[in-house]
């Protein structure tokens, strides 16, 4: 950690320098929070784009995990010191775009230089995450993913399960989940990563629920949880009584519950397409479906919304900067550029062309689990419940969330309780954070 | 009250020293018996052992005619005054004496009473409330000794208590231990390192060396029948002065040639007299040992004069009574009469 | 009293000391300075916006529920830490006098786990304890011990505990090592003599002498539990379930950097400075003077 941030020192003070000297190339900084194959991409990327032209060079500096990245960015800002480009993860999208004096928008960086931005060319569910309410592009997608279900098709096939066959809405998942726990198969039935991003967020996205108002916070103003209306009362309330006796089993409040499905220790596992990696590696005998929803929602499933990163672009540059910048968006969209971190990273790609690419070289017959989040995000035109949340202080209402769920869970409080508090608390914090 | 018996005492440590190689002394009810010897000579392990506080390694020590080697020092009823005086630094005076009559479950009136009439018989009466380090050495020895006596146990022992102490202090306490240990009649082990409290508190002395026992019996007894030239060295102050003799013709002489006036017994191989027995000048009709010598240096200490001279035979120290007259640099004679000189055979015994 | 140095130049005494008051200057004083400044904004993450709202963060502050149960927390997680760290060190130093052979083997294994990196620390023990994938967690459950941190509370105190008293225990056994070796052995032969058997003598000698050392330990245990134990912490519940393990430092980090809410952050940090100003001071004062033989 010590020596990447002497590194981005380092890198930082050559920006600066690099701009006002009189070098022909215009080095662009992007700080990114990308470890081990990502992180491969990452320089892959940069190191083909500083050689397709001679006028701009992009320095990637890793900054440690996304908060760190982003308090990196925010500390750097302060001190007038900030990057060119930084990679900050969905969660901090909220926080980026109110930010608007210290960002500019990519919409606005791409035009400035001249380069004409077509949106259509763009997954939809994808661009309009990043958006403003008014459409305004703010930062450009480089990593999304969608959460999936995936399956133990080893549990299925010892609990009598259909193996080629995985639950599609919750109760089938309630259902097999209890099969696999009282014959036996395995210790658990059911275990989720990130309770917060898959049980209500994309719960609300797939299911067409309203997750708060104001089109989620996206519409700007005030915004206030919806969370514990009754479907989502109704989900919880079984999540809490299958985690009585085991059939459900909480790993944590972020990617812990991993371990568990990897271990063999629970039949059906909902998590981020992005993590699809460690299962493969883990030579585990798996199958993939998309998330389950809810049969008492009318309409679902609708889509889902996508999680994952995105590139931001500070304020205050020169235009020289910000031409190089566009110049680096422009390759990244590249058809070939997204196949390549689509096909390496396993992450979505932006563009259509890329996804019809993919699809057209046959990626998808050899590998069908990585087509599942796309079409799960481009089924239906997202509604005023599928385009995602957006809040000034997601991190902490996620907190509120885990902190409600987790006293849920251990027996504490029943669903609706949980939910009650999580929307009072939620509001309340949601208020003052609007109130800066 | 009690007896205690050493049988054939030995202490071996783990890395296989040998610190006492074999320690047999009976010290009868109400009696002193004072260990003497030099630094290593194995008489603190020894008072240890009777404690209870090192492992005996064979042999047998009873207190009151029972065998106590496998009790351990806290059932053995003893008490002892470390050299250190081992004060507990957290409590009172008061505390520090009443803390053993505590563990072994005294009723409180009689541990008030005992504390209170104890510290009275040691003047201690006024300073009860003290911490230790409140305390003057002097004082700090007293509760010491207090914290003993309170107890009344079957034995005293004594781990050269007043080393610590100033000369004149010393002086004073080495005569209220003597007394007391007689008033109260409890039998005692008490080891030191210094010739003059042995001398003046043993019933019984024993003089160690390298772990062995090498003469014992009343004080006075050693001093004018020193059992061997160690003894003879470290029992009397100044040293007994000693010569090595030669034979030669049939006749002993001293080192350089000298003949004796006296014909030594035939086993003798070193001779000694005692500075306090040395005579200056020649005495008619003791035909004793006349030594021609040098003055080296005069040393007056008030009420007698110490003179060290360079003799015939080595070194010899002589005591004079009053003001020396003699000078560095004069020659003189020294004689000491036969009755006054020890007799000591090759292996240093007496002969 | 000392005696007084006089220097000839009057310049120079202060150079002397420059050195030390600036990086005093720059690594506290301008930091605290800042913290009290923040403390007193309302602002956003990026400083775009901000109001000086002077005790309103700090009333916030103490008014939150969250921030009184943060307290709770502290006090039992620190008083648990400093009293496990402590009364095992003390045991493990008492038996360590005992040990005839490889007495300094023994002792030098004992200090390993200082050297151990606090998140490391929280590391071993998640994977010792974590439910899932946790080697004696597993050996737990087969026992028949319902042991469940990430939904208990309890359980996750009991592991937090364990883990930072673990750490600390090291540190605490050297200096009980060196405590035990300053009372001199004739005072335990004396209690010996006079009848006192071991217990009786560890509790009424002993313990009474180290009383400097622990009260020594104890301010320093729980400084260390208030402040040193974040890496901990962060590794091993993240302040959860709930907010059952969520210290006024993990709150601090909490509210700063992931919920970005910079002016209750520095509030709660300003709140713990005047804590460990605090605790320096009951130091300075008692440690010094009052638990003190000699």
């Amino acid at each position: 950690m010590r020596f990447h941030g002497v590194a981005a020192g380092v890198a930082a003070t050559l920006t600066l320098f690099s701009t006002t000297s009189a070098f022909a190339v215009t080095q662009i900084s992007w700080w990114h929070a990308m470890t081990g194959a990502n992180a491969e991409v990452v320089d892959k990327i940069s190191k083909d784009f500083n050689a397709s032209q001679s006028d701009y060079e992009i320095v990637p500096v890793f900054k440690g995990t996304y908060p760190e990245t982003l308090n990196a960015g925010i500390a750097a800002f302060r001190a007038g010191q900030s990057p060119d480009i930084i990679q900050v993860f969905d969660v901090g999208t909220g926080v980026m775009m109110a930010a608007e004096g210290a960002i500019k928008p990519v919409a606005e960086v791409l035009e400035g230089a001249g380069l004409k931005f077509d949106k259509s060319q763009y997954l939809p569910g994808i661009v309009g995450y990043y958006s403003k309410p008014d459409g305004t592009m703010l930062s450009f997608p480089y990593n999304s993913s969608s959460p999936i279900l995936y399956y133990n098709k080893d549990i299925f096939q010892k609990a009598g399960l259909d193996v080629n066959n995985p639950p599609k809405t919750w109760n089938e998942v309630w259902d097999a989940a209890k099969k696999i726990k009282t014959s036996g198969a395995a210790a658990c039935g059911y275990t989720s990563t990130w309770l917060t991003w898959i049980h209500t967020e994309n719960f609300a996205a797939w299911n067409n629920v309203s997750w708060a108002t104001g089109e989620n916070g996206l519409a700007g103003g005030e915004v206030e949880l919806k969370i514990n209306a009754p479907l989502y009362v109704n989900h919880f309330q079984a999540l809490a009584d299958l985690a009585k006796d085991g059939t459900f089993k909480y790993g944590g409040r972020t990617s812990e519950a991993k371990q568990i499905f990897l271990a063999g220790e629970c039949g059906i596992f909902t998590e981020s397409s992005g993590g699809l990696g460690d299962i493969v590696k883990s030579g585990m005998n798996y199958g993939i479906g998309q998330l389950p929803y809810d049969s008492d929602a009318p309409g679902a499933p609708q889509n889902t919304t996508p999680g994952g990163a995105s590139l931001w672009v500070f304020g205050g540059k020169t235009d020289e900067q910000y031409k190089g910048v566009a110049a680096f968006f422009t390759y990244l969209s590249k058809t070939e550029v997204q196949e390549y971190l689509h096909q390496k990273s396993g992450y979505l790609p932006v563009t259509l062309a890329a996804y019809e690419a993919t699809k057209a070289s046959g990626f998808y017959d050899k590998n069908p689990g990585r087509e599942t989040p796309i079409l799960q995000m481009m089924g239906k035109a997202p509604t005023e419940n599928s385009k995602g949340v957006r809040l000034p202080n997601l991190p902490q209402v996620r907190d509120i969330e885990n902190e409600e769920f987790e006293k849920m869970l251990a027996g504490q409080q029943t669903a609706q309780q949980a939910l009650d508090n999580v929307v009072q608390r939620g509001n309340a914090a949601i208020k003052d954070a609007m109130g800066n | 009250m009690a007896t205690v018996d050493l049988k054939d005492v030995k202490k071996v440590y783990a890395g296989g020293v040998e610190a006492v190689k074999g320690v047999s002394i009976a010290i009868p009810d109400k009696e002193l018996c004072v260990l003497v010897g030099p630094s290593g000579c194995g008489k603190s392990t020894l008072l240890r052992m009777i404690a209870g506080l090192e492992a005996i390694s064979s042999g047998t020590v009873s207190i009151d005619g029972k065998v106590v080697n496998a009790i351990s020092p806290t059932d053995r009823d003893i008490a002892m005054v470390f050299q250190n005086y081992a004060l507990y630094p957290h409590m009172n005076v008061y505390d520090n004496m009443a803390y053993g009559l505590r563990n072994r479950g005294t009723p409180k009136p009689e541990i008030d009473s005992r504390v209170r009439s104890t510290a009275k018989v040691l003047e201690l009466a006024h300073l009860l409330e003290r911490r230790p380090r409140e305390l003057s050495g002097g004082q700090r020895q007293r509760v010491a000794m207090g914290r003993a006596i309170v107890r009344n146990p079957k034995v005293f022992l004594f781990d050269e208590p007043l080393s610590n102490l100033d000369a004149k202090l010393r002086g004073q306490m080495r005569v209220e231990i003597k007394n007391l240990q007689r008033n109260l009649g409890v039998t005692s082990v008490y080891v030191t390192h210094d010739q003059l409290e042995a001398m003046t508190l043993a019933d019984i002395l024993v003089v160690m060396n390298a772990g062995l026992v090498e003469q014992m019996g009343a004080p006075l007894d050693i001093y004018e029948k020193p059992a061997s030239t160690f003894v003879a060295s470290f029992i009397g102050a100044p040293p007994m002065n000693l010569m090595a003799l030669k034979r030669e013709g049939g006749h002993a002489r001293l080192a350089d040639g000298l003949e004796l006036g006296a014909e030594p017994p035939a086993a003798a191989a070193t001779l000694g007299f005692r500075p306090e027995d040395a005579i200056v000048g020649q005495v008619e009709g003791k035909r004793g040992l006349v030594l021609p010598a040098v003055v080296e240096a005069v040393e007056p200490v008030g009420a007698e004069s110490f003179l060290h001279c360079a003799a015939a035979g080595g070194r010899v120290l002589v005591r004079v009574s009053g003001r020396a007259t003699a000078r560095p640099g004069d020659k003189l004679d020294i004689t000491a009469s036969p009755d006054k000189i020890h007799w000591f055979d090759a292996a240093g015994k007496r002969v | 009293m000392t005696p007084r140095v006089v220097f000839p130049n009057k310049v120079l005494p202060y150079l002397l000391v420059a050195p030390q008051l600036a990086i005093t200057l720059v690594f506290f004083y301008w930091p605290a300075g800042q913290a009290l400044y923040q403390s007193m904004l309302k602002e956003d993450p990026f400083g775009l916006k901000s109001k000086f709202v002077w005790f309103a963060n700090f009333e916030k502050v103490l008014a939150d529920p969250a921030y009184v149960n943060s307290i709770k927390v502290t006090a039992v997680f620190s008083l648990a830490t400093a009293l496990v760290a402590m009364s095992v060190a003390l045991l493990l130093a008492v038996m360590a006098e005992k040990v005839v052979r490889g007495k300094g083997v023994y002792r030098t294994l004992m200090i390993w786990p200082y050297a151990v990196a606090p998140a490391i620390a929280g590391m071993l023990f998640l994977f010792l304890f974590n439910p899932s994938i946790g080697t004696l967690a597993v050996l737990m459950r087969k026992a028949g011990i319902a042991w469940d941190p990430l939904l208990d509370g309890t359980d996750a105190m009991v592991l937090v505990v364990t883990a930072a008293a673990w750490k600390q225990i090291s540190y605490n056994f050297l200096f009980f090592v060196a405590g035990l070796q300053a009372i001199p052995k004739s005072l335990i032969e004396a209690a010996a003599i006079d009848g006192a058997g071991e217990t009786k003598r560890f509790w009424t000698i002993v313990f009474p002498l180290l009383a400097p050392t622990t009260f020594f330990l104890l301010v320093i245990n729980t400084t260390y539990a208030f402040f040193d134990t974040f890496g901990i912490i962060h590794a091993v519940t993240g302040g959860g379930p709930g907010k059952a393990t969520e210290t006024l430092v993990y709150k601090v980090y909490n509210d700063g950097f992931v919920n970005l809410i910079l002016g209750d952050s520095a509030a709660q940090s300003v709140i713990l400075m005047v804590i460990v100003i605090a605790l320096t001071a009951i130091q300075f004062r008692y440690v010094e003077r009052k638990v003190h033989y000699g």
